[in-house]
């Protein structure tokens, strides 16, 4: 194992994808520093671009955007209690307070010390799971494949903020959105109503940018504006004491192992992980009747784990092709767009690539610290400009963007559909995670599906006789099981 | 921004779901459902279109018992500028180049602002931004587009 991460290190150690990382992760940093932007808009305007990039390249820019963005906004919550992300909202408890008793600099320095350590072990678990997992699914046939594409859809109910009915229709939305183009097995074109761009179908581009980043566009103006906070630039230069670094490690090390886990988990990811580290932190920690005026610990635990989060995350996608969260559904997307489909065979047929990926991720990490200290200043006046000229920065990369996949204003009047249908989801309280986790992978299921009851000549047993199936079959029961006892049933805002 | 609540949202969705399905279940109409063993092109749409139809009835059947008060669905200008401002965008870029369709893009994106600054500065930045835009889209990332060109469709 160690000399296939020595693979993957050689892989992504080129000047041209350090180049990449450098500006995924400058990116991300500014995204998240900016309300009103997050990584997943900036993720689906960047896609088109990358396309020129390859797979590798491409994705370790918008996996740079994505922990660049838990960073940035950390960095905001800290400075002028405006979280740029809902996996900051945590951090801005304790870390503003540090910072209006003039700790800004060990704050920021404890959020970036156990954001990167926290990174650098959750790179080794999924090293490590990456393996395991690939192992158990080189034992995959179609059934197998059918149930855990299943899984994938059915874990987007958990990541829904929606009441259950309505993720319901929006997975089956999303359901039906994947088969407009043309049928694998007869080439027949379907639900195309004769519109010759749509015969092969809808562009992942067109929907993710509709459905989430004009969507967002149209949340922001439509809310009632809000004024952005002063803050001083002065005295915060990071910087820790070894004490407080000693006291650090453990909460540090409990916000990797709690991130870590939740990560990977289909409904999971960095703002609840950030959350649960939090409370978890404060019943256990020693120091906790400080919590809540200015206490380290309140930093490094939330922090650690949102960053552990965003790295885990990527286990369910490379080794089985699952999208844990939006984001990830998006870098799936990202990949097959590119020509590679992550899954279980992925690491066996493309060592590079794979173990080339999780390289970079820790890669991304180094860049993050190394880059943001020093920048902190400059975040903060960015986190100043106004919206009206941010709003054309995106309204411009979206068109383009847009256009470029086809050279066709076909995929920009496409956005705009699907910012309608978005707008209107929103108001309708469906969750647009459904609807993409269901489209990206329903094309899949499908197939699975057919293969599946072709060989078995329609007999279902096929899904609960074989070993694996069962255990998925099971697992999917599991997991339906823990919804329901945890559905809330409210609708809540979206922090996306 | 109010959120319509659970009700009006229930009626909404219901009725788009009901409608949705309603076309892929007549667009499907024409292809080979076939059997399990053997799935034909209409098999997911049209099994996939009932079950929407069935969580269509649902929450419109859940919106009649339940809650009260109509829904509110906030502000429609930013809305209608912005998807406008995609619209023009994505009809121009094709027949007259990347700029005049920037420019289109960026003036009904200003409308769809709450309140708007000094023209002046506007056209500046407006300035600045197309001319980045041209840059780097079209200067570093080789774009396939004319800046400036007159095709009349």
């Amino acid at each position: 194992m160690i000399d296939q991460l020595l693979l993957g290190f050689g892989a992504a150690l080129t000047w041209a994808n350090l180049l990449v990382c450098l500006v995924g992760v400058f990116l991300g940093t500014l995204v998240g520093v900016l309300p009103g932007v997050g990584p997943l808009v900036t993720i689906s305007v960047l896609l088109p671009f990358t396309f020129g990039l390859g797979p590798m390249a491409g994705i370790i820019m918008l996996a740079g955007i994505y922990y660049g963005a838990q960073y940035g906004g950390s960095t905001t919550a800290i400075l002028v209690n405006m979280p740029g992300e809902a996996s900051s909202v945590v951090t801005a408890i304790d870390g503003y307070k540090l910072a209006q008793k003039g700790k800004a600099g060990q704050a920021l320095a404890m959020a970036a010390v156990s954001s990167f350590a926290a990174g650098t072990l959750a790179t080794l678990l999924v090293a490590l799971f990456g393996i395991a997992l690939s192992q158990l699914a080189l034992s995959f046939g179609p059934p197998e494949y059918t149930l855990l594409l299943a899984l994938g859809i059915l874990g987007s109910l958990g990541l829904s903020r929606a009441p259950l009915l309505q993720s319901v229709g929006g997975v089956l939305f999303g359901l039906l959105l994947a088969c407009v183009g043309a049928d694998v097995a007869t080439g027949a074109p379907r639900l195309a109503f004769g519109i010759p761009e749509l015969a092969d179908g809808l562009g992942l581009v067109a929907v993710a940018l509709g459905l989430y980043g004009v969507t967002e566009v149209v949340r922001v103006l439509s809310a009632p504006a809000g004024g952005a906070a002063a803050a001083t630039t002065e005295g915060i230069r990071p910087r820790l004491s070894a004490e407080e670094l000693r006291a650090g490690i453990a909460p540090t090390l409990r916000g990797t192992a709690i991130g870590s886990l939740l990560g990977v988990l289909p409904g999971g990811g960095a703002a609840i992980a950030s959350f649960v580290a939090y409370m978890v932190e404060r019943k256990v920690n020693r120091q906790r009747s400080h919590f809540g005026q200015g206490e380290l610990a309140g930093v490094a635990a939330p922090e650690a784990a949102n960053n552990a989060a965003a790295q885990t995350s990527f286990v369910p996608l490379l080794a089985l092709g699952i999208p844990a969260n939006a984001v990830m559904a998006l870098m799936l997307g990202a990949l097959m767009i590119h020509g590679v489909s992550p899954g279980p065979q992925f690491a066996d047929k493309q060592p590079a690539l794979f173990w080339g990926l999780i390289a970079s991720m820790w890669i991304g990490n180094l860049i993050l610290l190394v880059l943001n200290l020093p920048l902190v200043g400059l975040w903060v006046r960015l986190s100043r400009i106004p919206y009206r000229y941010l709003l054309h920065i995106v309204m411009i990369c979206t068109c383009v963007g847009a256009y470029s996949v086809n050279a066709s204003g076909f995929e920009v009047a496409l956005v705009a559909l699907f910012a309608l249908l978005g707008w209107f989801f929103l108001r309708a309280q469906v969750d647009p995670i459904t609807v993409i986790l269901a489209f990206v992978l329903g094309g899949a299921l499908e197939e699975n599906l057919r293969a599946s009851l072709a060989a078995s000549r329609g007999d279902f047993s096929v899904f609960y006789m074989r070993p694996v199936s069962l255990a998925l079959l099971l697992a999917g029961a599991a997991l339906i099981a823990f919804f329901a006892a945890s559905r809330s049933g409210g609708w809540r805002e979206s922090d996306a | 921004m109010a959120l319509p609540d659970a009700r009006g949202a229930s009626l909404a969705a219901g009725l788009f779901f009901l409608g949705t399905s309603a076309i892929a279940l007549v667009a499907s109409s024409s292809y080979r459902v076939g059997t399990t063993a053997s799935m034909g092109p209409g098999f997911m749409p049209t099994l996939v279109g009932a079950g929407l139809a069935c969580v269509g009835v649902a929450l419109v059947a859940r919106s009649l018992i339940g809650f009260r008060v109509a829904a509110q669905w906030g502000p429609w200008r930013p809305l209608v500028c912005i998807c406008a401002a995609l619209l023009a965008a994505a009809w121009l870029l094709p027949q007259t180049g990347l700029i005049p369709a920037l420019v289109v893009l960026m003036a009904l994106s200003e409308l769809a602002l709450p309140e708007r600054g000094p023209w002046g500065r506007w056209l500046v930045f407006a300035a600045a931004c197309i001319a980045t835009a041209c840059t780097v889209f079209v200067g570093v990332l080789g774009l396939n587009v004319p800046l400036f060109a007159w095709r009349p469709a």
